[in-house]
């Protein structure tokens, strides 16, 4: 095999550079802030586990813990749901299905901040629009100002409605690329539609899925904006996330030793979620390939 | 010289003509430019001192010390995060900070420069006339770190309009006749529109109303308040209010100015909120029950032989960063700041004086109808919550255990036990 000179590895040397001083560097700041007490007014000063001990000592952090789990679960599966059944039903490519495509990818060109902040307008339980129609047609609307279950339901509907997009576009371009012999494969063997779409189309868009999913949940661990604009984590403290706990340790209380092992713990659990995924990817498309 | 070397000369003259001036004046403009401050705040401290009938009170001041003021205004929040982060570098470029009550830490403003030997030195004409519990608050260990500049004190406002169509016939006397009036208040008017008879936003106007029942959060010698009694009785009046659909269901994502768009929108009848706020919610272009709106010193508790409730009031100081340049320059301004004459020209600005002097000025009653109450209620208040290092958590935890009491998620029993456990764990 040839040997590499030195021109490539200096060609692609930028590109690590900036991973190592706007990626690596930082994290391993923050990794080193987590082991220190710090604050703004004090200098940071070497405190060993205390911040991790404090962390896992808090009921709030085990609430925003939870409170996470759920709602990523939900927002990631419940994307995947409506991007899967929009990547089936939508008409072969052609003007409407363009036109469609793109109703559908808008939300996504939509800031998180403006988005937000007009679904929590339009369900204001005493002048929202929404809120209005559901109680004229006699259904309680979210009542997502007192409710903690209320309200992170929203967060997910609203999450949801701006993130999905990303994960629709992706199974559906896969689903576009799908080899259109092996269906006729199928057709010829019997198998009927729902059979295709279990035993032809699943597998064969599994890739995409597992990718779809995979960085749905590292997005979605961070979620942040949907929580702290709506709700703030309130009411009473119920409906904080990760991303609302580690904020408030940085930037209300100036903790940054407490947030800063908030936010290692957050890598890592995302890393956990992600790990399974990620063998599994692995696994499909590289070993089995060999 | 032939043609061609004169041109040449004439056009080596006008490149270096041209390349010299600008450096000239730019060194001249630099030796004899005027000194700066530069001053971190809030826009409304821009505004009152510079703008409005009290005139630019900043003027002869900058013309006296030939120096020019830059202010860099922020929120409330940024200017916080901000300001924190001059005050923690080796050096800073900011001359003076604002810096609300309950951000004044004791760590926090020992990062400012202690004014004492100042206040000896050159002091501050008249420094007793300057609200002595907010200089109290503002000193650490014997020494003051920072000078009371504005205050804004909670009093009650309430719609004039919405107590005749009730039948209502006078504003509320004691704080039980407010929680009766409030329920009363709670109806749909005839085009639809739902009426809410109290809000309540932030929690400072929360505990405005529990120092008005008797109790206290927090005392400013760092004790936890209590009574337990008039904690519980607050709790279950809160619950019950809003089970009455009094407090509205929107007030747990209120934030500091919703309870003021509330009032100007016409869809509640009473608000705890600072007194100043009185001239937004009368102001014909930005409120609908423009001119309704009159403004009191919330009332006392039935007995108490009060003439208003213990005032609950919030207040910017101003100080000078301990690794800033130029502090003695930085304390003239300040010292310019807090006259008399100054203090009551900022109020004519809109500013909440900190002099209970200022209230006394004629031209300051005809401005502010409720002026009269502002200093009854000045006289006889405290910070909502005092500084202390775990400032912001113990307003945290007001608020979470407000809304877990009034959603019902704690009986006010069980709310006020924790309370007063997890204060005095904050407490030092």
């Amino acid at each position: 095999m040839k040997r590499l000179g030195a021109i490539p590895y200096f060609l692609v040397a930028p590109a690590h550079v900036m991973m190592l001083l706007f990626i690596i560097g930082p994290a391993i700041y923050v990794f080193i802030l987590s082991f220190m007490q710090s604050n703004y007014g004090l200098d940071p000063s070497f405190i060993g586990f205390e911040n991790y001990k404090k962390m896992f000592q808090d009921r709030y952090f085990w609430n925003a813990t939870w409170n996470t789990f759920v709602v990523v679960n939900a927002i990631v599966y419940l994307e995947l749901f409506i991007a899967l059944v929009l990547s089936m039903v939508l008409p072969p490519p052609s003007l409407t299905c363009r036109i469609i495509v793109s109703a559908l990818i808008l939300p996504y060109a939509v800031s998180e901040v403006v988005g937000v902040l007009m679904i929590k307008y339009m369900f204001d339980p005493g002048v929202g629009v929404i809120s209005y129609w559901l109680n004229s047609l006699g259904l309680n609307g979210l009542e997502w100002t007192i409710n903690p279950r209320d309200a992170l339901t929203l967060v997910v509907l609203l999450s949801v409605w701006l993130h999905m997009p990303f994960t629709f576009l992706i199974i559906y371009t896969a689903k576009l690329g799908l080899p259109a012999d092996v269906y006729e494969a199928s057709k010829i063997d019997g198998a009927n539609a729902w059979q295709r779409f279990r035993h032809v189309t699943i597998p064969l868009l599994m890739p995409a899925i597992m990718i779809a999913i995979v960085f749905r949940y590292i997005f979605a661990f961070r979620l942040f904006p949907e929580v702290w604009l709506l709700t703030q984590g309130g009411p009473a403290r119920q409906t904080e996330v990760l991303g609302v706990y580690l904020y408030k340790s940085a930037f209300r209380y100036y903790d940054f030793g407490l947030a800063s092992a908030t936010a290692w713990a957050m890598a890592l659990l995302s890393l956990l979620v992600a790990m399974g995924y990620l063998q599994n990817m692995h696994r499909k498309m590289f070993v089995h390939a060999e | 010289m032939n043609n061609h070397y004169k041109n040449l000369f004439y056009s080596l003259n006008i490149w270096i003509l041209a390349l010299t001036v600008p450096f000239v004046l730019a060194f001249t403009s630099y030796v004899m430019a005027a000194d700066k401050l530069v001053i971190m705040s809030h826009r409304v401290h821009q505004d009152s001192a510079t703008t409005g009938p009290g005139g630019d009170v900043t003027a002869s001041w900058r013309k006296a010390n030939n120096t020019d003021v830059e202010w860099i205004t922020l929120g409330i929040d940024p200017l916080r995060e901000r300001l924190f982060r001059e005050l923690s570098l080796g050096e800073t470029s900011v001359n003076i900070g604002f810096i609300l009550n309950a951000q004044a830490t004791p760590i926090i403003a020992k990062r400012m420069m202690p004014l004492n030997d100042y206040l000896t030195k050159s002091p501050i004409s008249d420094f007793a006339g300057i609200s002595p519990s907010m200089t109290k608050a503002m000193t650490f260990d014997g020494k003051i770190y920072a000078i009371p500049y504005r205050h804004a004190t909670q009093g009650l406002h309430y719609n004039e309009a919405y107590f005749k169509e009730r039948g209502i016939e006078h504003a509320p006397k004691t704080i039980e006749e407010l929680i009766g009036i409030a329920k009363k208040l709670t109806y749909v008017k005839a085009d639809g529109n739902k009426v809410h008879g109290l809000v309540l936003g932030a929690y400072s106007h929360q505990i405005a109303l529990l120092r008005a029942m008797g109790g206290s959060f927090i005392t400013p010698d760092l004790k936890f308040g209590g009574p337990d009694k008039a904690l519980v009785a607050y709790y279950q009046t809160i619950r019950e209010l809003f089970l009455a659909d009094v407090l509205p269901k929107a007030m747990t994502t209120f934030d500091q100015n919703t309870p003021l768009e509330w009032m100007q929108q016409g869809r509640t009848a009473m608000v705890i909120y600072p007194m100043a706020r009185h001239v937004q919610m009368n102001d014909a272009k930005l409120s609908k029950v423009a001119g309704n709106v009159k403004t009191l010193a919330v009332p006392p508790a039935a007995g108490s032989g009060l003439a208003a409730a213990p005032a609950i009031f919030e207040y910017w100081s101003v100080g000078i960063p301990l690794n800033s340049k130029n502090k003695d320059l930085s304390w003239s301004f300040i010292r310019y700041l807090s006259t008399l004459e100054n203090t009551t020209n900022e109020a004519l600005n809109g500013n909440g004086p900190v002099r209970i002097a200022s209230y006394d000025d004629a031209r300051l009653k005809k401005t502010l109808p409720f002026a009269s109450e502002e200093r009854k209620a000045l006289l006889n208040g405290e910070a909502a919550i005092p500084a202390f290092d775990n400032a912001t958590k113990a307003a945290d935890l007001w608020k979470e255990m407000f809304e877990a009491v009034m959603l019902g998620l704690m009986t006010p029993q069980d709310a006020a036990v924790e309370m007063k456990k997890r204060v005095s764990a904050l407490l030092p």
